[in-house]
């Protein structure tokens, strides 16, 4: 029971960062690879606004996610948006070059030991079969609440509808009037405030190193592939698929093997329903 | 001295061989592939697992090639029919599920890794084995830039060239470029998986950390720098590692800078190399120039 617990809260934010993985790559067209270290830069922000620069914690979430996004958007600008004419193989690669430049700067700010915020001690509530701790109820609610938003903005408001036309037809998103410079900007945002937030929540439920993000992407991608591409409930029922199965694989196999699963699952999900559970909905 | 360059150049043949492989991937047909470390790991432990029970070293490195061929064939089947996106995804997945496995399974030694790897020669006579050694390599590296020659002049490495630059185009050809790439995928890893069952018979040892994920990281730059030419590729990936382990020595000359701060420099400078290149410079300094046959068209001609 506990490892099912431990799966829901593992799996929201996974599917968190399986929904910022698959705005990018429904729009942009490839899988971001510098996906898990804008987690990292989260978290690392973070830490260093409430135990470096002695901000309470909660104002020190809100900057870093505003600092996250803007580093998302700085690298949107730099790196991506020279390429838009360029195959999309090469936004691929440009994305394992701002990984490895986001890490270093990490690395090299913050150290590569393993740390953690200053949160206040709290013991873990019991609920009969299995406990939880306040890190994640918050984790689950944010979650929750960041899903319904941006499935709100998919699909009722004016920017997300137009999303979603340059998502499916470019060229035809164009001709009808889309300015799709503003979309790929909103995009990019959009994606950036929801892995920045969270990257906050897996600081506050793992811990710190500079490969935390990087760890995790092999499961948000195999999450975003599960759910769909460019599906927000898909990313975030993947999501939930994954953390339950890694985690529930740690009653049966040594934990270590938990990127395994995620492995696994992404082949399967490949070989059998190559477009995700969710295609063609 | 003589013996240090030997291995410095021993080195750089193996260092040759992983460029040219990864150059028939990326360069020449344009798949990502991010697990390439992983087929160089497969290839070095599979060659020792057997030397070290007794099997003769040239039929350990020939299962250990064929090992890293068989390997890449399922993947490439799995995503190569999809985007080209997958590929990227699917070979990373299999590179850490591979460093997993590798860090926790107790008979290929877990962490430790495998020791007293028999050496390439190791009957002869320690003054002259490295020379012997060297030559053996570089003869390989040398075969593998023929072989690797022949094949991109050849119809078929104009078709790869052709998926690379339009796949659409390719198909429309008549051309049936899922099956291409998957050769060029199983190619280029197998000559990594013969550069690992090489490099593991020369140091004697393999553990998980000897392949960091970053040398595949490494390897890319390099042949982007240099370009999809065979030569280009090589020396791309020689000259920039040999920048690269220079810095090793920075911290000698007195620069305030602790090792592993180099390091992160070191990714640092691999990164923004990787995104300034994509935009400036994606076919690097050599790109490959199919050469023309002037002669035979000529005759054709007359």
């Amino acid at each position: 029971m506990q490892a099912a617990a431990d799966g829901v809260v593992v799996g929201a934010m996974v599917g968190l960062a399986a929904l910022g993985l698959t705005l990018v790559w429904a729009v942009e067209r490839f899988p971001n690879i510098a996906q898990g270290d804008t987690l990292t830069l989260a978290a690392y922000l973070t830490f260093g606004l409430s135990v470096g620069a002695q901000l309470p914690i909660v104002p020190a979430a809100v900057l870093a996610v505003g600092g996250t996004t803007l580093a998302v958007q700085a690298a949107y600008q730099t790196a991506f948006r020279p390429l838009r004419t360029s195959p999309r193989v090469t936004l691929l690669v440009a994305s394992i070059g701002v990984a490895l430049v986001i890490r270093a700067i990490v690395s090299l700010v913050w150290g590569t030991r393993l740390q953690s915020y200053d949160l206040p001690v709290r013991r873990a509530i019991s609920l009969g079969l299995f406990h939880v701790s306040l890190v994640d109820i918050v984790i689950l609610v944010t979650v929750l609440g960041l899903v319904g938003a941006v499935y709100w903005i998919l699909y009722r408001s004016r920017a997300g509808i137009e999303m979603r036309a340059v998502a499916d037809v470019p060229d035809l998103a164009r001709v009808t009037g889309i300015d799709t410079r503003r979309v790929l900007r909103f995009t990019w945002l959009l994606s950036g405030f929801v892995t920045a937030v969270a990257g906050v929540l897996l600081g506050a439920k793992i811990g710190l190193t500079p490969l935390l993000g990087w760890n995790l992407l092999l499961a948000a991608f195999a999450a975003t592939v599960l759910g769909s591409v460019g599906h927000p409930l898909g990313a975030i029922a993947g999501g939930f698929v994954l953390g339950l199965a890694m985690e529930l694989s740690t009653v049966f196999i040594s934990p270590t093997f938990k990127e395994a699963i995620a492995f696994v699952i992404l082949a399967a999900v490949l070989l059998f329903r190559p477009r995700g559970l969710l295609a063609g909905r | 001295m003589a013996p240090y360059l030997a291995s410095l150049l021993l080195f750089g043949g193996i260092y040759a061989m992983l460029a040219l492989g990864l150059n028939l991937q990326w360069g020449h047909t344009g798949l990502v592939n991010l697990g390439f470390v992983a087929f160089f790991a497969l290839g070095a432990y599979s060659a020792a697992l057997l030397t070290l029970n007794g099997v003769p070293l040239l039929v350990a490195a020939v299962i250990a090639v064929v090992i890293a061929g068989l390997v890449a064939y399922p993947l490439g089947r799995l995503t190569l029919r999809l985007q080209d996106d997958y590929l990227a995804i699917v070979t990373f997945g299999f590179a850490e599920v591979v460093r997993i496995l590798l860090l926790n399974t107790r008979w290929v030694g877990g962490a430790d890794g495998l020791t007293g790897i028999p050496q390439l020669f190791g009957p002869l006579a320690a003054d002259v084995r490295p020379f012997i050694q060297l030559g053996a390599v570089l003869m390989v590296v040398a075969l593998v830039l023929v072989l690797a020659r022949r094949l991109t002049e050849s119809p078929y490495g104009r078709v790869l060239r052709a998926i690379r630059d339009s796949a659409e185009a390719a198909r429309s050809l008549g051309k049936e470029t899922e099956g291409y790439k998957v050769v060029a995928l199983v190619l280029g890893s197998a000559l990594a998986g013969l550069a690992g069952a090489i490099y593991a018979h020369y140091i004697g040892y393999v553990s998980p950390d000897q392949f960091d994920p970053s040398l595949t990281f490494l390897i890319f730059t390099g042949i982007v720098i240099g370009g999809s030419s065979h030569w280009g590729a090589a020396v791309g990936t020689l000259v920039f590692i040999a920048a690269m382990e220079a810095t090793r020595f920075l911290g000698d000359v007195g620069l305030p800078i602790s090792q592993s701060d180099f390091a992160q420099l070191r990714l640092l400078v691999i990164g923004l190399l990787l995104i300034v290149l994509m935009q400036r410079k994606r076919e690097g300094l050599w790109p490959y120039r199919h050469r023309e046959r002037v002669r035979v068209t000529r005759d054709a001609a007359a």
